[in-house]
């Protein structure tokens, strides 16, 4: 027996010629490939990992490699035009390097399991290790392409993907369970419930990307008003963004920062404050007051605008992230001289007597790792 | 690990009574997880048992809670059990395996019975999805007194995941069959596609008011048109209720009356509150604004659509607007109500170069526009369901925005 073959969970007697099995979920895999969904930062997430490891254990890992591999390809090729080179080579690695650690899962498990358990220790094990994988070997790719550190990237992409993966993994242990009796014909009740799935996340990520763009181009326009300002939100949110990963912060707080980095002179372009200048207190804060969207947002908004008047009282979190939004906006000031005439100060200047040194260091030091030239902060 | 069939059936019945905890709302249709259920219970007993279970779920704690009437109840637990017990009788007349063998067991699904029950259940789901559909869609029309057939048209999009859950419940019944101890693996899956269902759709909720916030702020800096997108929006929606236009017009409506003005946000605030003539180049800065907001919500890929409608808005029925001089039936509905209500908004509020009209003096405006620059049918109904009265008196600017306005125009007030 070789490493290849290890350990493979079919039956002795199959309900249907393995042939069947094998174009089934070739085609199972191809059209769950076909609708992975694209996230606005570049990579996409699919579902069809819950059959690719069921593959690698009903099929054993010689088959399992070429449907996996070939499907996911035919689908790159089905779909021109939306991926480059190295993402499509990107796509492969990872699916390639996560059925290689499934087949060393069942390797292990042939090994140091007793038969008894085996089937059931591999049905829970190996689905698991598969995903897993897949998560890692994204974030992986993720670090080299922008030096962020893995651990990070890990622990802040686990927190928002954990709910796919265990359903995923759900899936996977369900059409396991239900192949043997009902054959490939148990493929069609579970890419439904993967479809579901899938489509639900779909619809969470559309509506957030309308938010963003929305917010976007809302502040475009109103950034017409002084061509001197014309797209500093935007750039102040992809430095935010840049600082705040760097950092290492979770996701949902980059998206947060991100949001008030768009919005923290929209007092200024709004014409409620009289003066675009940092010296003064903003007033950003206050005309989102009562939002839902913006709820989470108005903490870092209210550090933006230099509210530590007695009784404001600021989460750390919130204080880093205010202080990751001035430090941005400065930068982009620093770089722009018409930028920096409509601010006539610093917004870190504003934010900084609030934060404490510890949290400052971290910040700057995120900064000046990336580059960005930073005002001198007391 | 197999039950008997009557604990199987205990088992559905009980999580069906707690599925009420997992349902999520969709536009118009909540999606209960007793659905499933109840078509699992289709292929572990047959008709009669998936009748039980919808039985069961119809009435929730909620109903009772919230003191519901007792014909909507009624109407309820009658609906439900006549679809389930529809979708059964269709299962197994397209000759579907009832899995319930005798009392002591289930025998489950294998693969001699496909592609037979493939198709049973493929009538099943189909029958069961589109009878859900018509006989809610009816309940609805009746006790909301809306049209039918606008009710049925809104529930479409979820016609997918009323065709993919019963086979999810399927999926269910011969995971009871082969080993129950499993059967918990489905609350991930469908917990988890509910969280997604419902975070959207609560999202989606409260964009018109995330866009009427956003466009609010940003039009704070002319006291003169402060609050503008949102009284247009309100007089649009007025004017498309009385012109019954069914749901997704209305919201399309909603969207492109708050971002009507988008353009105009980058016309310089200086050439807006200018209370003199102005020069050509800034009449061609406001002239060029439909044209610019139609280039950014085109941008937002589900408002595209509403690119048309944002850029038409100072076109003329009659021709002879801009950006396009297109005329009548050219020029979209939706343009078409922008117009009026814009106007009459401008016409009501104070502005740099002219104080507010009176009502009834910007009604007899729109009426000397009629033909020329507006639809007259859309004016005939602006006057006669007399919009504009009980929308709000946003028109009467607020304290503020007259002390804005006097500030402004350097009176000492």
């Amino acid at each position: 027996m070789s490493w290849a073959t290890a350990y493979v969970l079919a039956p002795a007697a199959p309900a249907e010629a393995i042939g069947v099995t094998i174009v089934w979920i070739f085609v199972s895999t191809l059209l769950l490939d076909l609708f992975d969904i694209s996230l606005p930062r570049g990579d996409s997430i699919g579902v069809s990992g819950a059959l690719c490891s069921t593959a690698l254990l009903y099929l054993g890992p010689l088959m399992a490699f070429p449907v996996c591999l070939v499907s996911l390809a035919l689908a790159y090729m089905l779909r021109p035009g939306e991926r480059s080179a190295r993402w499509i080579t990107n796509g492969l690695a990872t699916r390639f390097a996560s059925l290689l650690s499934g087949t060393l899962t069942m390797a292990f498990i042939a090994v140091a399991v007793a038969e008894v358990h085996r089937d059931t220790v591999a049905v829970v094990v190996v689905p698991a290790v598969f995903l897993f994988s897949e998560l890692l070997m994204t974030q992986l790719e993720m670090t080299f392409s922008s030096g962020r550190p893995l651990g990070r990237l890990i622990r802040g992409n686990l927190v928002v993907q954990a709910p796919l993966l265990i359903a995923e993994w759900s899936a996977a242990v369900l059409l396991l369970i239900t192949l043997e009796g009902m054959g490939s014909w148990s493929l069609i009740p579970v890419v439904a419930l993967l479809l579901l799935i899938r489509q639900s996340y779909a619809l969470l990520l559309d509506i957030r990307e309308t938010y963003r763009t929305t917010v976007e181009v809302l502040v475009e326009a109103a950034e017409g008003q002084d061509s001197r300002l014309a797209g500093h939100a935007e750039r102040t949110a992809a430095i935010a963004r840049k600082i705040a990963m760097h950092i290492g912060l979770h996701v949902p707080q980059v998206e947060l920062i991100s949001y008030a980095a768009l919005l923290h002179d929209v007092d200024a372009i709004s014409g409620v404050r009289s003066s675009p200048d940092q010296k003064m207190a903003g007033h950003s804060s206050a005309l989102f007051e009562g939002v839902d969207f913006f709820a989470d947002v108005l903490p870092i908004l209210r550090v933006c605008d230099g509210d530590f008047s007695d009784g404001a009282m600021h989460e750390e979190k919130d204080l880093l992230a205010g202080l990751v939004v001035a430090l941005a906006s400065d930068a982009d000031a620093a770089e722009s001289n018409d930028v920096a005439a409509v601010h006539a100060g610093s917004l870190v200047a504003r934010v900084s007597p609030g934060v404490s040194s510890g949290t400052k260091a971290a910040v700057v030091a995120a900064a000046l790792s990336l580059g960005y030239k930073i005002p001198a902060i007391s | 690990m197999t039950p008997a069939w009557s604990t199987a059936l205990v088992l559905v019945i009980v999580a069906a009574a707690l599925s009420e905890f997992f349902s999520f709302e969709l536009p118009n249709f909540t999606v209960v997880l007793a659905y499933p259920l109840a078509m699992s219970a289709v292929v572990l007993g047959g008709p009669a048992a998936s009748g039980l279970v919808a039985a069961v779920s119809a009435i929730t704690v909620s109903d009772l809670m919230k003191r519901r009437p007792a014909p909507i109840l009624a109407f309820n637990l009658l609906s439900l059990v006549l679809v389930s017990c529809l979708a059964g009788w269709t299962y197994v007349l397209l000759g579907g395996r009832v899995i319930t063998t005798s009392v002591e067991g289930l025998e489950s699904l294998n693969v001699d019975d496909f592609p037979t029950t493939l198709v049973a259940m493929v009538g099943c789901a189909a029958v069961s999805a589109i009878a859900n559909l018509v006989v809610i869609s009816f309940g609805i029309s009746l006790y909301q007194r809306r049209s039918f057939r606008r009710i049925l048209v809104s529930g479409f999009p979820i016609m997918p995941t009323q065709l993919a859950l019963p086979f999810v419940g399927f999926l269910m019944a011969q995971v009871l069959a082969i080993n129950v101890v499993a059967l918990p693996l489905f609350i991930f899956p469908l917990v988890v596609a509910r969280q997604f269902y419902q975070r959207s759709t609560a999202l989606r909720e409260a964009y018109a008011d995330t866009v009427r916030s956003l466009v609010g702020a940003l039009e704070a800096k002319d006291p003169y048109t402060r609050g503008h997108s949102e009284r247009v929006a309100d007089y649009a929606l007025g004017l498309g209720r009385a012109l019954m236009l069914d749901d997704a017009t209305m919201q399309s409506l909603e969207y492109a009356a708050l971002l009507h003005d988008l353009g105009k946000l980058a016309v310089p605030g200086a050439v807006l509150t200018k209370p003199d003539a102005l020069t050509k180049s800034e009449v061609d800065a406001i002239r060029e604004h439909p044209a610019r907001g139609a280039s950014m919500v085109a941008r937002i890929p589900p408002l595209k659509d509403l690119a048309g409608y944002v850029g038409g808005h100072h076109e003329w029925y009659g021709g002879g607007g801009y950006p396009d001089s297109i005329a009548l039936a050219e020029i979209p509905l939706i343009a078409r109500i922008l117009a009026v209500a814009d106007s009459f908004d401008a016409m009501t509020t104070t502005r740099a170069y002219r104080p507010a009209l009176d009502r009834e003096h910007a009604i007899s405006q729109l009426e000397g526009g009629v033909g020329t620059q507006f639809d007259p049918e859309l004016v005939r109904i602006f006057i006669e369901h007399r919009i504009g009265w009980s929308e709000n008196a946003a028109f009467l600017q607020t304290p503020d925005d007259l002390l804005a306005i006097a500030i402004a125009q350097g009176v000492e007030s």
